[in-house]
């Protein structure tokens, strides 16, 4: 919904875009509270029926080789926008962000649920090398300007966010490949893996310690910091119709401050069987009865050094700098205004979060009622799968009351949704005064805005 | 405000949808494929591993690594004391007054003297070597018995001298007695002949190792005695209980023994049948060590294989009679010879077939082939010797064009208790052969009135599958046998039953039938890995 003005985001996330108000403050806590959650896999009634059977290998068929459990919260502390008519608008903005995303791979299911000997597993390398977790907690200080480039034909934007870390969490790099050889069983693990934090005491994580929060309650401290911009475009082609462009938040953090480090050196293992002549070499002599003896050590030599050969370690001497990205969103779109209240929008998005690569669109529809009430529904391809959307814009004098939810079967059936996500919040709009008759047709900065 | 309506009814409806209140789901059935054996062993490992637990190896690794099978016994031999031996030497001599000889004495002055002469001859027989003639027997044992009766009135006295017995320092034995001395009637003396020496004296053919003894005897006239026809004295010398430090001489022709007996000598039991089985190659080493200085001939070595008590085959050979030299000087330098036996001197290849049960060998050497010079006698010492050992070099060169072996064994296998997580197994044998010879196995688990009830597989399982061979034989690349046994909780309880296992074992080396040898090199090996598939089940 980030792009229908009048939610309050659109700005930032197309900076080419004006609020349909004059002005407009969001003040903090719940002025355009955001909360996400999402599975890309599959959901609870794709493999758990109504009287409650389970069918692992329904949920097996319906997942990707990789899937992830994301969340994101966003809640703005202040926000300011000022618009000079349809020229020019000014945007200031603070925000609290968290995001994680633990990203797993579907081969971690399919082994355990059907072992490494199945027929489908035995043989081919069961890579978990896409799982990782990631997690990151920021200010995001923005300031954005949208400035109308050719008379009413153009409009371009950009954005700059000052971005203060306030912990961290990266897989930096996540390698685990489990090949069962078909003809003799035997292993081959090969993996790797390296551990960044920032805020986090990953020594105290790994012995047991409990996950302090920054700050402690109070002002966390700074221990990343970063820039982000944005750019935007929308070109008025046809009175009624546009066509829209947006990078949003490219960019990232450099994390300095109270970092810690672990790496699981990338290494080979090996399992063989037990090797009786070597065993017999050591011995002298190997009677029968100490065979289990021997297989015991064997077992216990092998726990050994497959512990050693994957030892989680600390990097030796001041942990280094790392970088994480915050998430950036490409947008190509267009809308277009059949009649005066109602806006059909299309829009093709390219999302990358923590490394990861998703793309998705949206078709939309938007029925604004005398600049006052504002409703849109939407469709929107995510993860292999439609949300069904759904908001409702207020404005009652200076205040606006907008919530929306993207998925909006997911909040009445939660068994059949892998996605979640609503935004409510509350403006203060300072706006220009309508003034109809000098109003241009399908003006856009006053209330013909666009979602998606 | 209608569409706010829809709004509220929906923000109403969020979260209707419950999960059930119960789950159930299918069997966790998850198949664990686990390697349970990885090994490999060759056949440098096998020998060393039986090096370390037993004292001796029948087999080595020849240059090149081939693998000789090496059999190794040492002959009985002959010691000196054995071949060689001093018999006693026993003389005696007796003299009476004849009428003439009394009225001599009778007449003649009272105190005079009237001596009296004799030699004793003895020849010292030796048996053992028949015919060998001594000129120097070294004694380190021996004792002289001098005896001398009377039964004259007149006084008696005397000496004996034997010139061919030499004390340590080479005076002759001799003794001397008085009238006194044989007041009793008779004397005695003894003599211990450590370290005396024995010359016997050979002058001809027939007269041999005569030992002489020359005795005088003075009468003297007692003229309150009338000497009568009848009286007289004897005399009689012996040396018993010899044994020598040395001998030397002319010992003759004849044989030295080596050794003489029956072995058992069968590779393999009347559990295998072999058809078409032939060694590439064998040799035979005689090493004889003659201590004796005597010069011999190896002549004689009988070797004749038996089956069922029948002669099935027998030594052959081409190679020369070989000659052994005498010792040099004493036995401490004996002489070592050896004679070899091979394909191209002797059928010793076809004669070491597996055909053998038992073999019968005998063996000896012949002394003094060419004679004796006298200026180099022969001699013995007392530590002398002639002992041979016998090697055999079989290198494991063979081809086998078929060898089957049954058996039945007793089985034993318990389980124990079922597990119910575990549905079932399948458990995967990997054999790389580097062997140059194929096996194919067969396992029918029998019950205990020998009713079968199970089998390792329907069809042979060729285990010891056939490599690949280069055109010198060797292995280029491994046969590969992969075969997986399914056990069942159903399974487990048939096997669980058996007590007999009945083996049948077929195996053939590459190229047999042509003709062809195959050859075990201690690089050549055998791959073993066991795995297994669990067929788990877990109910949830």
């Amino acid at each position: 919904m980030e792009l229908v003005p009048e939610w309050g985001q659109a700005g930032w996330s197309n900076p080419a875009m004006l609020h349909p108000s004059g002005s407009h403050i969001l003040l903090g806590g719940l002025s355009g509270f955001q909360v996400e959650l999402d599975h890309t896999g599959p959901v609870y009634s794709d493999f758990i029926d109504a009287e409650g059977w389970v069918d692992p290998m329904l949920m097996l068929e319906g997942m990707d080789p990789r899937e992830s459990i994301a969340s994101r919260a966003e809640v703005p502390l202040i926000s300011l926008g000022f618009r000079d008519e349809r020229r020019f608008e000014f945007r200031l903005r603070s925000r609290l962000v968290t995001e994680q995303q633990f990203d797993y791979d579907r081969d971690l299911f399919d082994i355990a649920w059907r072992g490494n000997g199945h027929p489908d597993n035995i043989g081919r390398p069961i890579s978990l090398s896409d799982m990782g977790f990631n997690a990151q907690a920021y200010l995001d200080h923005g300031v954005s300007v949208g400035a109308m480039a050719k008379e009413d034909k153009l409009w371009l934007g950009w954005g700059i966010h000052l971005l203060n870390g306030v912990g961290a969490f990266q897989t930096d790099g996540f390698e685990a490949i489990w090949t069962t050889d078909s003809l003799d069983y035997s292993w081959e693990l090969q993996g790797g893996a390296t551990f960044n934090a920032a805020g986090l005491d990953l020594d105290s994580l790994l012995g047991g310690g409990e996950i302090e929060v920054p700050g402690k309650g109070g002002l966390p401290p700074t221990l990343g910091a970063g820039v982000a911009f944005d750019y935007g475009l929308l070109w008025r082609m046809l009175p009624w119709f546009d066509l829209e462009a947006s990078v949003e938040g490219r960019g990232g953090m450099r994390w300095l401050e109270s970092l810690s480090r672990k790496e699981v050196g990338s290494d080979v293992f090996v399992l063989q069987g037990l090797d009786l002549v070597q065993e017999w070499g050591d011995r002298d002599s190997l009677p029968q009865d100490s065979i289990p003896e021997a297989f015991e050590d064997w077992l216990q030599g092998m726990q050994d050094s497959l512990a050693q050969t994957f030892a989680l370690e600390g990097i030796p001497g001041v942990a280094g700098a790392f970088d994480t990205r915050v998430r950036e969103t490409w947008r190509l779109g267009f809308r277009f205004r059949p009649v005066k209240a109602l806006e059909i929008s299309v829009l093709a998005y390219r999302q990358f979060r923590f490394g990861q690569t998703e793309e998705g669109g949206v078709f939309g529809l938007t029925y604004r009622l005398r600049g006052n009430v504002t409703t849109h529904i939407q469709g929107q391809f995510h993860a292999d799968r439609w949300l069904w959307g759904a908001g409702l814009s207020l404005r009652g004098g200076p205040l606006r009351f907008s919530a929306s939810a993207r998925h909006i079967p997911g909040l009445i059936w939660p068994l059949d949704s892998g996605h979640w996500q609503g935004q409510a919040g509350v403006s203060f709009d300072i706006g220009y005064r309508q003034k109809k008759p000098k109003r241009k047709k399908n003006d856009l900065g006053t209330g013909k805005g666009m979602w998606h | 405000m209608r569409l706010g309506f829809i709004w509220l009814i929906v923000a109403g409806l969020a979260g209707c949808q419950a999960p059930a209140e119960e789950f159930a789901t299918s069997d966790w059935t998850p198949i664990v494929a686990v390697p349970l054996v990885d090994t490999y062993f060759d056949l440098e490992d096998i020998l060393n591993g039986l090096t370390d637990n037993l004292d001796t190896v029948p087999i080595e690794a020849a240059e090149g690594g081939t693998l000789v099978f090496l059999y190794e016994e040492d002959f009985t031999g002959t010691l000196a004391e054995e071949w060689l031996s001093i018999p006693d030497v026993e003389e005696a001599a007796e003299l009476f007054l004849d009428e003439v000889v009394a009225s001599a004495v009778n007449v003649s002055p009272p105190g005079a003297v009237l001596m009296l002469s004799d030699t004793m001859v003895s020849e010292m027989k030796v048996d053992n070597p028949p015919g060998a003639l001594i000129d120097l027997v070294n004694l380190a044992q021996g004792q002289l018995n001098f005896v001398v009766e009377s039964t004259m009135g007149d006084g008696v006295e005397g000496q004996l001298t034997i010139p061919n017995l030499l004390d340590p320092i080479g005076m002759p034995w001799s003794v001397a007695w008085t009238d006194a001395m044989l007041d009793g009637g008779s004397f005695e003396v003894q003599e211990d002949l450590e370290g005396w020496s024995i010359l016997p004296e050979n002058p001809n053919v027939e007269d041999t190792n005569l030992v002489r003894a020359f005795f005088d005897v003075f009468v003297i006239n007692d003229p309150m005695h009338t000497a009568q026809v009848g009286e007289g004295l004897s005399a009689a010398f012996s040396m018993t209980g010899l044994t020598f430090d040395r001998v030397e001489g002319d010992f003759g022709s004849s044989e030295i023994f080596l050794e003489e007996g029956t072995t058992s000598l069968s590779f393999l039991d009347d559990r295998f049948t072999v058809f078409g089985a032939e060694l590439a190659e064998a040799k035979l080493f005689l090493e004889i060590t003659n201590a004796f200085g005597v010069e011999a001939s190896l002549d004689s070595v009988d070797l004749i294989a038996f089956q069922d008590g029948v002669v099935v085959n027998e030594l052959t050979t081409t190679a020369p009679a070989l000659f052994v030299p005498g010792a040099t000087g004493n036995s401490a330098s004996p002489s070592v010879t050896t004679w070899q036996l091979d394909s191209e001197n002797s059928n010793v290849a076809s004669f070491m077939n597996s055909e053998i049960e038992s073999v019968e060998l005998s063996a000896w050497v012949r002394s003094n082939p060419n004679g004796v010079s006298p200026a180099n006698p022969n001699f013995v010492d007392a530590d002398g010797f002639v002992n041979a050992q016998l090697r055999a070099e079989v290198p494991l060169g063979f081809r086998v064009e078929q060898l089957d072996f049954l058996d039945t064994v007793g089985f034993e296998l318990d389980l124990g208790e079922e597990v119910v997580e575990l549905d079932s197994a399948e458990l995967r044998i990997i054999l790389h052969n580097g062997f140059p010879f194929g096996v194919n196995l067969e396992v029918v688990l029998l019950d205990d009135q020998f009713v079968a009830v199970d089998s390792l597989s329907v069809s042979p399982l060729p285990i010891f599958t056939v490599p690949v061979l280069d055109g010198a034989g060797t292995v280029v690349e491994p046969g590969v046998f992969v075969h997986d046994v399914h056990f069942d909780w159903e399974r487990a309880q048939v096997l669980e039953s058996a007590e007999y296992a009945l083996l049948k074992v077929t195996s053939s080396t590459l190229g047999a039938q042509a003709a062809e040898f195959v050859y075990l090199t201690e690089d050549q090996g055998l791959g073993l890995e066991l795995s297994v598939k669990c067929f788990t089940r877990i109910e949830p």
